[in-house]
């Protein structure tokens, strides 16, 4: 009986990191089930309460204070940018992948001009993007992703109704498109 | 033969039931393991790097929700007073000191870990740096409780358990040197209304 409590241990033990570790593979509920079954591809949409978006699980926990829009993409139709007008005010974006993990962050300090010019590529992508460059990522930020599948959030400062139409022309000038190289 | 058949079983069921059990508790919150603890305030900075750990992965693919990055900013939360007390809507709790620097940040009232909303948008849930009246210091003094209060205040909801979250947008206190001590306001019970 105490081989048998001994062994059932060890069983625990193994049952228990193959879960943890599994879960970001098999979870059915995390963010990028929520993103994917609910959003197009390359097609900005808004996350948070104030903005009658998608009613995605995930978006109940945001800041209230911030306006959040995101893009999902697929490397496998192109380099994938995105683009924003010039805001004043502050922003920040984060590229997340299909296991939820984030690949790359900024805010509007990045930039020297206020518009976000980001693009996510491949790998392979990004050698052929520096072997011959072009003419629209040359004040791109270039973030790498090694999966394909993912999404950028990107979130504005909107802490009451009143800022309601200016981030709503910054939000309705947001751009996501896949470029094929 | 059939002592190693009871045996077999007993081990199996054992393994099962502790490797199930331990792995959804240890992934239902996010790992103290990690956490980082300012006057009170709890935040978790490793969930904002590319590379969490496993545990804080597994949390946020089971709770599917949307951590802040790295350089995006870092939440704190708080669920006791100074005293160690939960915070309790019935009461009235004063916010005050200074906040480490950051471009903004914004105070929130969580109900059930998540943000407080009400209908009516003249009572206030949620306040930011910029939206508040400052001594003259410069330093905070924030109001909660469910009466409006003179000042800044915010709602917590009539009754019940409340926490509170500090979200610090573009700020380097995870990756703080050590050089100058970090504090966060304090939170302080003026008074509980009876019955």
């Amino acid at each position: 009986m105490l081989y048998a409590t001994l062994v059932g241990l060890v069983g625990a033990a193994l049952i228990h990191l193959a879960i943890v570790l599994m879960l970001p593979q098999l979870s059915a509920n995390d963010v990028w089930r929520q993103v994917e079954t609910n959003t197009e591809l390359d097609t900005p949409f808004r996350l948070d309460h104030a903005g009658n978006g998608v009613g995605i699980a995930a978006a109940r926990s945001l800041d209230s204070l911030f306006a959040v829009v995101a893009c999902r993409y697929d490397l496998s139709n192109g380099v994938f940018s995105v683009t924003t007008p010039d805001s004043s005010d502050f922003w920040s974006v984060a590229v997340f992948d299909d296991y939820g993990r984030i690949l790359f962050s900024a805010n509007d300090r990045i930039v020297a001009s206020g518009d976000l010019d980001l693009a996510v590529a491949l790998p392979l992508q990004l050698r052929v993007l520096q072997q011959t460059p072009r003419a629209e990522y040359a004040d791109a930020i270039l973030t790498e992703a090694d999966r394909n599948e993912g999404f950028v959030v990107i979130r504005v400062f909107r802490p009451d109704k009143t800022w309601e139409p200016v981030v709503e022309d910054f939000i309705d000038n947001v751009e996501c498109v896949a470029n094929p190289l | 033969m059939i002592r190693d058949l009871v045996a077999l079983l007993y081990g199996t069921a054992l393994a099962l039931a502790l490797g199930i059990g331990s792995a959804m508790w240890a992934t239902n919150q996010l790992p103290a393991l990690g956490a980082m603890n300012i006057d009170g305030w709890s935040a978790n900075p490793g969930i904002g790097e590319a590379n969490p750990d496993p545990y804080s992965q597994a949390y946020f693919s089971r709770s599917g929700g949307l951590p802040l990055a790295a350089a995006e900013g870092l939440a704190f939360v708080r669920r006791a007073d100074d005293n160690g007390d939960a915070l309790d809507a019935t009461c009235v709790y004063a916010v005050t000191g200074d906040t480490p620097s950051a471009r903004r940040w914004t105070l929130q009232v969580l109900r059930n870990d998540l943000p407080f909303t009400v209908d009516d948008p003249a009572v206030p849930v949620a306040t930011h740096s910029r939206g508040i009246l400052r001594r003259a210091d410069g330093s905070i003094d924030i109001r909660i409780g469910r009466l409006p209060q003179a000042g800044n205040w915010l709602y917590a909801g009539p009754s019940g358990p409340f926490a509170l979250t500090l979200s610090l947008y573009d700020t380097a206190v995870a990756s703080d040197t050590g050089l100058s001590e970090l504090h966060m306001p304090a939170v302080r019970k003026l008074e509980c209304a009876r019955g």
